[in-house]
């Protein structure tokens, strides 16, 4: 176990070879970054993190600053308790509000870091876009392309009418 | 980056945040995502198969209770697409649960696991019987056992409402609920969704499940709906009302609160009163004002707003009305006991207070009445337009005011059975189906199709020996009394002027005037009897028409006694589906013969789209 660290910013660098210093309370709102940083001690090398572009990574920094006072959710906390709600905040539904892709890479970012409650809003945000929708239109919303045959359309229509409100 | 290339868990993720539907609807947007969240769907959902052996004969004699003997079945059955092959299943009543976001092992160890491995969630033991570690079906029992009909004296009602209360909240992570009732070919019955609301699919097959007694002496059976009413209504008190204690006690205020707003402290039994109060405007507002509507459960508010659509079922009525006698507490009765039977033994008050009166009373009023009399007076109660003498001249039968009760012998006991069967007659049907002799009590079911022209959709009947009785025809004036087949009332009462239906299909039945072991009647008149053919019953169908689909098939009747030839099952097909009346296209009996069908609807929707092609 390394000696608890004092560092007050630390370098993250993205996969695109970007180094943005940040402090070191943001950072961690990553568990990720703040499980290394435990483990490592003082860490003055740009910590690589290789799955997310400079782009994504400010915006990922943007919402760990915005949100860098809230409280942390306790390891083992329930995770029901962030489920059953697509509630959103306001400053996270602006936040949120990027094309499609960019979405998706914070998300995907957020779970690479382990920063749940971003995850969280990244999820709700999809969610509420999908909710109500037909599968057609959660095609056109998603650009999802309609790979089944009419048959297999048919049969799945088949499938599925039992489980359907109707 | 897009939504198909995410990763699995982070789908699961999205679908955390969704509701069965989208879902499901997630399932059918591409062959990528499909078994993603087919996967989650299986592992979130619980299906709960009732498996006709687990019912008690006959299948619609059973109790909730019965559900915590099913509980060793569900490992089977916890995959949402392939739950039950629909279309094998025989002669079966299921139930099916889909319990979105429940954790299936919750029901499955609570099930299978012993005392050692205690339910986790201690609220689930409330008062409820443990069993099998405290399986939370087994909970359910104490509602069963607390109905005020057999524990009248509430003296710690808050608590006993609790108690049953936290005996629901055994799945504190269940997100959406549907309870669904189904039967053989998969079609949905009814449903009691989160929200406490129901909606019936099929009112021809809610008959079918409506009843609910076998008229033993001394025991009660609630019927599966009134169950499913049951569950309903604790789901939704689970769902609207978060801090049980304090809904309750607001519910009470609203009570009290339109006690005072009627300035009267207590109300005899009168249902009138609570329904015309409840609905009334000043009541509402005064209610909302308060802030107690909005936190009342919502199939109390949907009596409030939406008066009309819970009317239409029968146990919500008889729900809410219970709900009224348990949070008005013991000041008012709402005659669930102590009913003064020699005054309210008749039809009219059965049929005006049916929704309230509970089960053991509710067929009391209907001793010694005869059928027509309870068909007929339904009929004109809810006949738009009618007067009493109109109504007389068209159908017969007792007015309102009017009552045959004195003249008849009282079979308590047996009355129930004998004056549900015979109220649509329809006691002898057998189907294959759905269906066995003996096993339809068309009490309730009239509870739900009071007026079967205006609500029912479809009619399927198949393998079924109709065979004809003597109806009194009570005083009408076209048929010599005792003569008339009450076969012929019952299916009319279905057939003639539909305003509903859309679907018949008769197969294999058999129209019988004579059969074997049957008692001749000293007034049998085979010619009158002869008269009431397959022929008569579909020629004589009128009204307006939505009768898409018809289909005849190997129909027996005295004059056809080898079968009615295809020729003229068609051409009654074509009758049943072109005739219509009110819009008009009328047509008379025979006259659509030869004309195309599809000619038939192409120059109606012509006239209605105002175009000439």
């Amino acid at each position: 176990m390394a000696t608890p660290s004092t560092q007050a910013t630390v370098k993250l660098q993205s996969n695109d070879n970007v180094v943005i210093e940040v402090e070191r309370a943001i950072a961690e709102r990553s568990v990720l970054i703040k499980n290394m940083l435990e483990d490592c001690g003082e860490v003055t090398d740009a910590i690589p993190i290789s799955n997310v572009n400079e782009s994504i990574l400010r915006k990922v920094i943007e919402w760990c600053e915005h949100h860098k006072n809230d409280p942390v959710a306790a390891e083992n906390e329930n995770d029901d308790s962030r489920k059953k709600t697509t509630d959103i905040d306001e400053w996270d539904q602006k936040f949120m509000n990027v094309d499609q892709e960019m979405l998706f890479e914070i998300i995907l970012a957020a779970n690479f870091l382990d920063i749940k409650p971003l995850l969280d809003t990244g999820c709700k945000t999809v969610a509420n876009m999908i909710k109500g929708k037909s599968p057609e239109e959660i095609r056109k919303l998603f650009n999802i392309q309609n790979d089944f045959t009419p048959e297999e359309e048919e049969q799945i229509r088949r499938e599925n009418e039992w489980a359907e409100d109707r | 980056m897009s939504m198909q290339n995410l990763p699995h868990e982070l789908l699961f993720d999205i679908a955390d945040h969704l509701d069965r539907s989208s879902i499901v609807s997630l399932t059918r947007t591409s062959k990528r995502l499909r078994p993603t969240f087919l996967q989650y769907l299986a592992h979130h959902s619980v299906v709960v198969r009732l498996p006709q052996e687990h019912i008690r004969s006959p299948p619609c004699l059973y109790a909730i209770s019965v559900l915590s003997q099913i509980g060793i079945d569900l490992s089977p059955y916890t995959s949402i697409y392939d739950p039950l092959p629909f279309n094998q299943i025989k002669s079966n009543v299921y139930f099916a649960l889909v319990l979105l976001e429940s954790k299936p092992e919750d029901l499955l160890t609570a099930q299978v696991k012993g005392p050692e491995h205690p339910v986790k969630h201690d609220h689930a033991h409330g008062g409820g019987e443990v069993v099998n570690g405290g399986t939370c079906w087994a909970q359910i029992r104490p509602w069963e056992q607390r109905t005020p009909h057999k524990s009248p004296q509430w003296t710690s009602e808050l608590d006993n409402l609790e108690t049953k209360w936290r005996s629901f909240d055994f799945f504190p992570n269940i997100r959406s609920v549907d309870v669904e009732l189904r039967i053989t070919h998969g079609s949905k019955l009814s449903t009691v969704g989160s929200e406490g609301k129901v909606s019936a699919q099929d009112p021809l097959s809610m008959l079918l499940i409506a009843r609910s007694t076998n008229a033993q002496v001394g025991h009660r059976y609630a019927s599966p709906l009134r169950e499913w009413g049951h569950l309903g209504i604790y789901f939704a008190r689970r769902w609207f009302c978060g801090n049980s204690h304090e809904r309750y006690r607001q519910i009470r205020q609203l009570a009290v609160k339109m006690h005072q707003l009627a300035g009267s402290e207590y109300h005899e039994y009168e249902t009138d009163w609570y329904w015309n109060n409840f609905r009334k405007e000043d009541v509402i507002v005064s209610a909302r004002k308060a802030g107690l509507v909005k936190v009342i459960p919502y199939t109390l508010r949907t009596v409030l707003e939406d008066w009309g659509l819970v009317r239409e079922v029968g146990f919500a009525d008889e729900m809410f009305a219970l709900t009224l006698h348990q949070y008005f507490g013991t000041d008012v009765t709402l005659g669930f006991d102590g009913l003064e039977r020699d005054t309210t033994n008749n039809p009219q008050f059965y049929w005006k207070h049916w929704n309230t009166v509970e089960e053991e009373n509710l067929f009391v009023p209907l001793v010694g009445a005869n059928t027509d009399d309870v068909v007929h007076f339904v009929y004109r109660k809810h006949h738009t337009g009618k007067t009493s003498d109109e109504y007389r001249a068209q159908y017969g039968g007792m007015i309102e005011g009017e009552s045959t009760v004195e003249s008849q012998p009282r079979r308590k006991n047996d009355s129930l059975k004998v004056a549900a069967e015979e109220l649509l007659s329809l006691h002898r049907i057998k189907t294959h189906i759905t269906m066995t002799a003996g096993d339809i009590r068309y009490g309730d079911g009239l509870e739900f199709t009071f007026e079967p022209r205006r609500t029912v959709r479809s009619i399927h009947l198949e393998g079924i020996e109709f065979h004809n009785e003597r109806l009194s025809t009570r005083g009408n004036p076209s048929e010599e009394e005792g003569l008339v087949p009450n076969l012929f009332i019952a299916l009319h009462n279905l057939f003639k002027r539909p305003e509903c239906l859309e679907s018949m299909v008769i197969k294999n039945c058999r129209l019988m005037y004579d059969w074997p072991g049957r008692r001749p009647h000293p007034r049998d008149d085979p010619a009158v009897l002869r008269k009431w053919t397959w022929e008569m019953m579909f020629m004589s169908v009128e009204g307006k028409r939505r009768v898409r689909l018809c289909s005849l098939e190997g129909l027996e009747d005295f004059h056809n006694q080898n079968g009615v030839p295809d020729k003229t099952l068609r051409r009654w097909e074509r009758h049943v589906m072109t005739v219509v009346s009110d819009s008009g296209l009328e047509e008379k009996n025979g006259e659509v013969e030869g004309r195309s069908l599809l000619s038939h609807w192409w120059k109606r929707a012509q006239s209605l789209l105002g175009t000439h092609v």
